[in-house]
């Protein structure tokens, strides 16, 4: 079965389980949350519908603007492919409702939330017109890590912190700016580190978002904290594919565990591999093999979750992922390359 | 699959405007800076400035950076002086030599490849509006040629030395109501006593002499 539960500051609550069982009366809700680094977009525009909620609600709903939110979804016990999948079920997102806003028309009444992940526009992240007091103070031939961890902290003390990038990380001179926003401070460090390890084949450069109240700061170097995953044929829905030159991107039954800069491995499927990874490679090579390399990692780019609860298609709950091979370097935006 | 009432609360006219806009101003930004600072302490060819912007967001560090002079014009930069930030695109560590390398085309932290840039002020001292040029530092004003030998040295206790090499000197000390004029005695150098410049009345110079001053 499909599970979901939307936690709103102030207590207010949906959910599809009710005492351990699946609700069949559950709301009918509906989201689109993209969890991306802020090198692919900067505050991407989440936002949940919840349909049938009550006239008194609608009527406040301005009430809840920038309070925050937690949505979760997955899948909870029932048939056998979706008990397989209980695991993997969790927070697919967290920010602040920016705004919220009622309708009522005909016999449907619905409540959507649109919900600033974390990122720009989110209070108390900064933006150009809200500014943060993020000041980057970089000493000579010190790791970056150290600088960007002083940084956040002092930029956003009630924050935690996930710092995972690479040592070698380093300049001979100091370097320093002032940034009025996460996102901005993020598109710095992305550029920088590429102009220092940028030259090595496949290295993404440092990568930022919010999730769960955690800055994560990461790059490919030193690799995931929570390893590599194995995604399951029975994760599967439909066949990935390649959307860019060295992106692939894979739809899965929605779940929370994977996010940016993750990495992860894929089952036997249709798509074929090149040495370098491609879709070139997928053109030029049909036929020749149905199997990818199931050791062959990718490196997540960007985390979409979808959501319809009540449509009976495998599309109206997934998670679409779009990886780049590791090793092909092809997630580099930054300016300078 | 975005609801058609999204769209039509937050449609993408506006959505996009507004992230177009954010993505210009965070590009500015990323931008180096050109802002107000005062010089608080200085480090040879380069200072230590400190921005005088008013926030009541930023707490801005100090920061070292180099001079807008070449090695041929130097200035006497004190503490205490005020300017601005002149900026580069991109690293000149290069450059200035503080750090070496060569610079690419990644950008840097908008205070990092920086340089001071002085700036007049109405708190100077009064001086001839109409002279090209007015120079010199508390110690003084110093010209000399590239190989250092020959020099224009005007000291803080106002002392001339114009020194052609070091066994051609003159010496101006108003202080000690002398002038030195120091050449070699080899019998051939002379001294102009008067005339309308082409012709006159020279003197041979023996060698070191002091001429004094007469006051009163």
């Amino acid at each position: 079965m499909r599970y979901y539960k939307i936690k709103i500051e102030g207590g207010l609550e949906f959910c599809s389980v009710v005492n351990g069982q699946n609700d069949p009366g559950a709301l009918d809700i509906e989201f689109q949350l993209t969890v991306a680094h802020f090198q692919v977009t900067a505050g991407a525009s989440n936002y949940v519908k919840i349909w049938g909620v009550p006239l008194s609600l609608i009527g406040n709903a301005n009430k809840l603007f920038k309070k925050s939110i937690e949505v979760y979804g997955g899948m909870t016990d029932g048939l056998p492919l979706a008990t397989f999948q209980v695991s993997n079920q969790g927070l697919l997102c967290s920010g602040t409702i920016m705004p919220a806003f009622g309708n009522w028309q005909g016999t449907d009444i619905s409540l959507d939330m649109i919900i600033a992940p974390g990122g720009e526009g989110t209070p108390g992240m900064g933006a150009p017109n809200d500014h943060k007091n993020i000041i980057h103070n970089w000493p000579a031939n010190t790791p970056l890590s150290q600088s960007v961890e002083n940084t956040l902290k002092t930029a956003f003390p009630k924050m935690k912190l996930n710092i995972n990038i690479s040592d070698n990380l380093k300049l001979s001179y100091p370097d320093l700016g002032f940034y009025n926003s996460i996102g901005q401070f993020s598109q710095y460090i992305n550029a920088i580190s590429m102009s220092i390890l940028g030259k090595k084949k496949g290295y993404s450069g440092v990568k930022t978002f919010v999730k769960n109240n955690t800055i994560h700061v990461m790059d490919n170097e030193k690799g995931p904290s929570n390893g590599t995953i194995k995604i399951d044929y029975r994760d599967l829905i439909g066949q990935p594919m390649w959307v860019d030159q060295g992106t692939i991107q894979v739809k899965v039954i929605q779940r929370h565990d994977i996010d940016q800069a993750d990495t992860f491995t894929l089952p036997p499927c249709l798509i074929t591999m090149s040495a370098g990874g491609g879709w070139g490679a997928q053109i030029s090579e049909i036929g020749s093999s149905n199997i990818s390399n199931t050791s062959q990692v990718f490196t997540v780019k960007t985390v979409s979750h979808y959501g319809k609860f009540r449509q009976n298609d495998s599309s109206s709950w997934c998670t679409v992922i779009d990886a780049t091979v590791a090793g092909s370097g092809s997630d580099t935006n930054s300016s300078g390359s | 699959m975005p609801s058609s009432d999204n769209s039509q609360v937050t449609p993408l006219w506006k959505t996009i405007a507004q992230y177009v806009d954010r993505r210009i101003r965070d590009h500015l930004q990323l931008q180096p800076k050109k802002i107000p600072v005062t010089v608080t302490k200085v480090d040879k060819e380069f200072v230590y400035v400190q921005p005088d912007m008013h926030s009541k967001t930023y707490t801005f560090p100090t920061i070292k950076v180099a001079q807008t002079f070449s090695q041929h014009a130097r200035e006497p930069t004190q503490v205490g002086a005020k300017g601005y930030i002149e900026t580069a695109d991109y690293y000149v560590g290069g450059e200035t030599a503080f750090s070496g390398g060569q610079a690419d085309l990644f950008p840097r932290g908008n205070l990092t490849p920086l340089a001071f840039q002085p700036i007049s002020s109405s708190k100077f001292s009064e001086r001839n509006y109409n002279q090209y040029h007015v120079q010199g530092g508390p110690d003084g004003y110093h010209l000399e040629s590239s190989d250092g030998k020959a020099f224009h040295d005007l000291d803080k206790d106002h002392v001339h030395t114009i020194q052609s090499d070091d066994k051609h000197i003159v010496t101006v000390d108003k202080k000690n109501k002398k002038i030195t004029l120091q050449v070699p005695a080899d019998g051939e150098h002379q001294i102009f006593l008067g005339g309308d410049g082409v012709t006159g009345t020279y003197a041979l110079i023996p060698g070191s002499i002091n001429v004094y001053i007469r006051t009163g």
